[in-house]
């Protein structure tokens, strides 16, 4: 066996047990026949990197499978396009949030502060504040990709997504003045967004395309993100209002905010799920696989806000909640293993009767 | 149906093929332009066997690796054939329509 066949070979391996065991021989004789007529040396030591790819996307539609694929790669296919559709959720309702709070910071929003209260980066009508004012419009972007999914258009779906989660970055670059910790934090807090990007790319393929809904439907699907999104970004004003009256004390509006922040939105959202499943936990099984793998990027999201060690109240109170946040979310992550673990048992056994009446 | 779809069925018009034979001669027919890697071509069978469009001929050894041939069905020689139809059709617009604007000197 040549080196190239041999690392061939190797590359297939990506590829399912079953799918391998009928395809691998024919897939290794067509390669190694296009190799010798030129396409790549016979002594090349390793597959062209496009062939490779070409491997990997084939992969990734055969595990990830649609409606017609075996149980074990659709119940695999379905729980990464729901990861998918919930991050499209809760992130719409973030792009409300964060949309809602900027109309509100940057005065926008007629008489929406006190006079005497500036807030917002940058001078009004500066260049540096429209720029700010973008980015925090940008994740609006979000409702976007999730209109267009359930109206059935993937591909612009993914092209907003990768567009909501980059362009606010690109506006605002990160800075790190204090080296990789810093950095690790912030791959950390972006981590829940940038999962649902590749679960929306790699979930929705050809053999997996969403079922469109009628366009006041999909309405509706996008509004019922959209409307805790508002409602949230009400109850942060009303939060900053407390804190500039002064009137409560500052620990118990810092335990407040932790639960409206990105990282405690997610923990909520996350264990609101955990009951859905719960509730139904015949049928729950993709649902239930989705949360549990987004729980993971919900962990590293609130340990990135954590400071152990600190000594003054406020981090204290941080890190109070934030770990109790963090024991929830393990709570919640062992218990949604547990059902995709049975429901991945089911499957095994051959009853579909809770997965495949669950797609779209 | 897709570009590589539609060659791929053309390519199996005339006679059953093997994997690299099929690649091979979209190729050709593409004039070089469309180069189907080995993983693209796999899924594009699969697709095009889930739809029964083509379906597996017989099995060949030819120095010591197994060659798959695959058949164009008569339902798949159909699919082409509409599909042949259809893109015919609007290119046959389109060179109109191209026509009309020479003609009407806005080139």
């Amino acid at each position: 066996m040549s080196v190239l066949e041999d690392s061939y070979r190797w590359v297939l391996r990506l590829l399912p047990a079953p799918y391998r065991a009928e395809r691998e021989e024919e897939m290794v004789s067509a390669f190694l026949e296009g190799a010798q007529h030129g396409e790549a040396g016979l002594d090349d030591q390793r597959p062209r990197w496009m062939e490779i790819a070409s491997v990997v996307a084939l992969a990734v539609r055969l595990r990830l499978g649609g409606p017609g694929a075996p149980p074990r790669s659709f119940l695999w296919g379905e729980a990464v396009r729901r990861a998918a559709l919930l991050g499209l959720v809760f992130w719409t309702m973030i792009g409300f949030l964060s949309a809602a709070q900027a109309l509100i910071a940057y005065g926008i929003l007629a008489d929406a502060l006190p006079d005497d209260v500036t807030m917002g980066i940058g001078h009004a009508g500066s260049a540096d504040r429209l720029r700010h004012v973008l980015a925090d419009l940008l994740p609006l972007l979000w409702a976007g990709s999730l209109g267009a999914l359930v109206l059935g258009r993937p591909r612009t779906a993914k092209a907003v997504a990768v567009a909501a989660l980059v362009l606010p970055h690109m506006l605002v670059p990160p800075v790190f003045p204090g080296g990789w910790e810093i950095v690790a934090r912030w791959v950390c807090m972006v981590l829940p967004a940038a999962v649902t990007v590749p679960a929306l790319v790699i979930g929705f393929h050809r053999d997996a395309l969403p079922p469109p809904l009628p366009r006041g439907q999909a309405l509706r699907m996008v509004a019922l993100a959209a409307v805790p999104g508002v409602l949230l970004s009400l109850v942060v004003i009303a939060l900053s209002s407390l804190s500039r009256a002064a009137t409560v004390p500052v620990t118990l509006l810092v335990q407040a905010s932790l639960w409206v922040d990105v990282p405690g939105l997610a923990c909520v959202s996350l264990l609101i799920v955990t009951v859905w499943c719960l509730a139904r936990r015949r049928t729950s099984g993709p649902t239930a696989l989705a949360a549990a793998i987004l729980t993971v990027p919900a962990v590293l999201s609130r340990a990135a806000t954590l400071h152990p060690g600190a000594a003054d109240s406020i981090t204290e109170t941080i890190n109070l909640v934030g770990g109790l946040q963090i024991a929830l979310l393990l709570a919640s992550g062992i218990t949604l293993t547990a059902l995709s673990t049975q429901a991945l048992r089911t499957v095994a056994n051959g009853d579909l009767t809770g997965i495949r009446g669950q797609h779209g | 149906m897709t570009e590589p779809a539609f060659l791929v069925l053309t390519a199996l018009v005339d006679e059953p093929r093997h994997g690299y034979g099929i690649a091979q001669e979209v190729e050709r027919i593409s004039g070089g332009r469309v180069q189907l890697k080995i993983g693209t071509l796999y899924g594009v069978l699969d697709r095009l066997a889930a739809d029964a469009f083509v379906e597996p001929d017989r099995e060949e050894v030819w120095q010591g690796r197994l060659r798959r041939y695959y058949r164009l069905t008569d339902e798949g020689a159909r699919a082409l054939e509409e599909e042949a139809v259809r893109l015919a059709d609007n290119a046959r617009r389109a060179v109109e329509r191209l026509r009309l604007r020479r003609a009407e000197g806005l080139t």
